[in-house]
């Protein structure tokens, strides 16, 4: 069996940006440790002569013309009516000198 | 005048026969709502008026409705005002569609029975002990209860089908890029498909042919020109039909002989059916879990709380399970055993459809390997969302157009689903042998049976 460890559980976490309580912890670790295991099933396959470069859609290379028009673009008021306090507010990234 | 089970193409000719005014039907299946809702769950919120003319529709709540709460049934957009129509309702209120309000679905769409929906789960119709299934379950529950004429629901892998199987309703999986993915919160985006839940074939010909077309807003869009999917729809033509056996073995008794009544019927009409040997949907589960758990990783990554929404400490327990097991996949040291081994197996399944439609047109299969479960019982399985789904899984994966429509009522009174599934772009045989099945059989009944339940 795939086991995570828990410091491999903290760790992807802190990738994901989620804070997990100690019961979620040990809940979280145990189903991902039984998908990671499950998934090996794959092995069964010869996949040696598949190409990985696949994508779904029929089309390649979509450009949006220069200088049109972008219709869907949302206005500052609009585009700021759901953030808390109507703005965006993250931490200071630079030091003050 | 009877309103009760009727389908919207007959809805919109009694508009423009003026028996009936677009304001009284509205106003009655508000009526229906305000009774049943409470019960059924279907609806998150619901449109107290019309805001323009037309004939009423559900919409799942993760399309984007301008100017009304779009939430993904998770506390994360609990309060989120949508800024903008997604593409899809663009084109519904273009062609005088009218929405009645946003259903319930699993939270991001990450699962089969809406129990992961942060408002309550949508109980199924015909038994409200057990679920409705899911992502779509809300606008399945709509349409089997006739508290909307028709719904819009989206399918990642199973979620426009299986609820539609499992609540007794027509359900379409359109071919990948058929209809634009614009405004529709991402789950996995090599996989989301919006598509309508209906009481008829020709309805979900109908929408169809209204939702699906290129769409400059979302580049993997196809540019292939929109079929009059429904003046087409052709009850006489005759196709060769694949069956796998391993679709059937494993499914429920019920259910096979559903199934296998289902064949001997197509038999009977004409159709040529023929045993194929498809991969095994098992790899199916496997791929799925991984590279729909990658993108939604991903996608779920634009929930900073910043911008929009709440802060990321509001993801239910299924969203954070996912979103790790997505970044574990991708992680540097891990993506070749996980990611690319998965989509290299997605490689093997293309393949192997693109080989089996050169020998039969359609494949026909159960849609879901057992019927509706009790609230609940989901909670037994480690990921139960994808192993429910198995039999859908693969055509989600191809990004083949898929339907489920009724075929029978199981020993317990629950609505079974048989589908066809064929290859990219051709949603028009499924709709037309989905339509003669229709026909020959009005689906035993079945989706007659549902809404009388809810006289």
């Amino acid at each position: 069996m795939s086991v995570l460890t828990s410091e491999e559980i903290k760790k992807l976490a802190h990738l994901c940006g989620l804070t997990l309580t100690n019961n979620e912890q040990d809940v979280i670790k145990q189903k991902l440790s039984e998908t990671l295991t499950y998934v090996h099933i794959l092995d069964e396959l010869d996949t040696s002569k598949v190409d990985n470069k696949i994508h779904m859609s029929f089309t390649t290379n979509v450009f949006f013309e220069d200088g049109t028009e972008n219709t869907r673009q949302l206005s500052k008021i609009d585009a700021l009516k759901n953030a808390p306090n109507t703005r965006f507010e993250v931490p200071k990234v630079l030091e003050e000198k | 005048m009877n309103i009760l089970g009727k389908s919207v193409l007959e809805l919109k000719k009694l508009i423009e026969t003026k028996e009936v005014s677009e304001n009284e039907l509205f106003a009655y299946f508000l009526r229906r709502i305000q009774k049943y809702n409470t019960k059924l769950n279907a609806y998150l919120s619901i449109e107290e008026t019309s805001k323009t003319k037309g004939i009423p529709i559900s919409i799942k709540d993760n399309f984007n409705t301008l100017g009304t709460i779009t939430t993904a049934s998770s506390n994360v957009l609990k309060n989120y005002v949508a800024p903008y129509n997604a593409t899809v309702v663009e084109r519904l209120l273009k062609n005088n569609f009218v929405s009645l309000g946003k259903t319930n679905m699993d939270a991001w769409a990450h699962g089969s029975s809406t129990e992961t929906s942060d408002f309550g789960v949508s109980r199924n119709p015909w038994d409200i002990t057990r679920v409705a299934g899911g992502s779509s379950g809300g606008a399945a529950v709509s349409v089997s209860s006739y508290l909307a004429p028709a719904a819009i629901g989206s399918e990642t892998a199973g979620s426009i089908r299986q609820p539609a199987s499992w609540c007794g309703t027509v359900g379409l999986k359109p071919t990948y890029g058929r209809v634009s993915r614009y405004g529709v919160i991402a789950m996995g985006s090599s996989f989301d498909c919006p598509g309508p839940i209906t009481t008829t074939v020709s309805d979900a010909a109908y929408l169809l042919e209204i939702l699906a077309g290129k769409d400059a807003f979302d580049a993997t869009t196809s540019s292939a020109p929109v079929e009059n999917y429904l003046k087409n729809l052709n009850p006489s033509k005759k196709y060769v039909v694949g069956i796998c056996e391993d679709y059937i073995k494993d499914v429920d008794e019920d259910t096979k002989k559903a199934f296998e009544k289902s064949i001997e019927i197509l038999k009977k009409m004409g159709h040529t059916i023929k045993k194929v040997n498809l991969l095994s949907p098992k790899y199916s589960i496997a791929v799925y879990t991984i590279l729909q758990r990658s993108e939604v990783s991903s996608n779920l990554n634009r929930y900073d709380g910043i911008r929009y929404g709440n802060k990321r400490n509001a993801f239910g327990e299924e969203a954070k399970r996912r979103m790790m097991l997505g970044t574990y996949a991708l992680s540097a040291g891990y993506a070749d055993e996980y990611y690319n081994k998965a989509v290299k197996v997605r490689g093997l399944i293309i393949e192997d459809f693109k080989k089996i439609f050169n020998e039969v047109d359609i494949i026909a299969a159960p849609t879901t390997p057992l019927t509706a479960l009790p609230v609940g019982e989901s909670a037994k399985y480690p990921f139960f969302g994808e192993a429910m789904d198995v039999l859908t899984e693969p055509a989600a994966i191809a990004g083949i157009p898929a339907i489920n429509i009724p075929n029978g009522l199981d020993n317990n009174d629950l609505p079974i689903g048989l589908q066809f599934m064929s290859k990219w772009l051709n949603e028009q045989s499924i709709l037309n042998l989905a339509y003669a099945f229709e026909k020959e059989t009005n689906f035993f009944d079945v989706i007659k049976k549902g809404f009388h339940r809810y006289e």
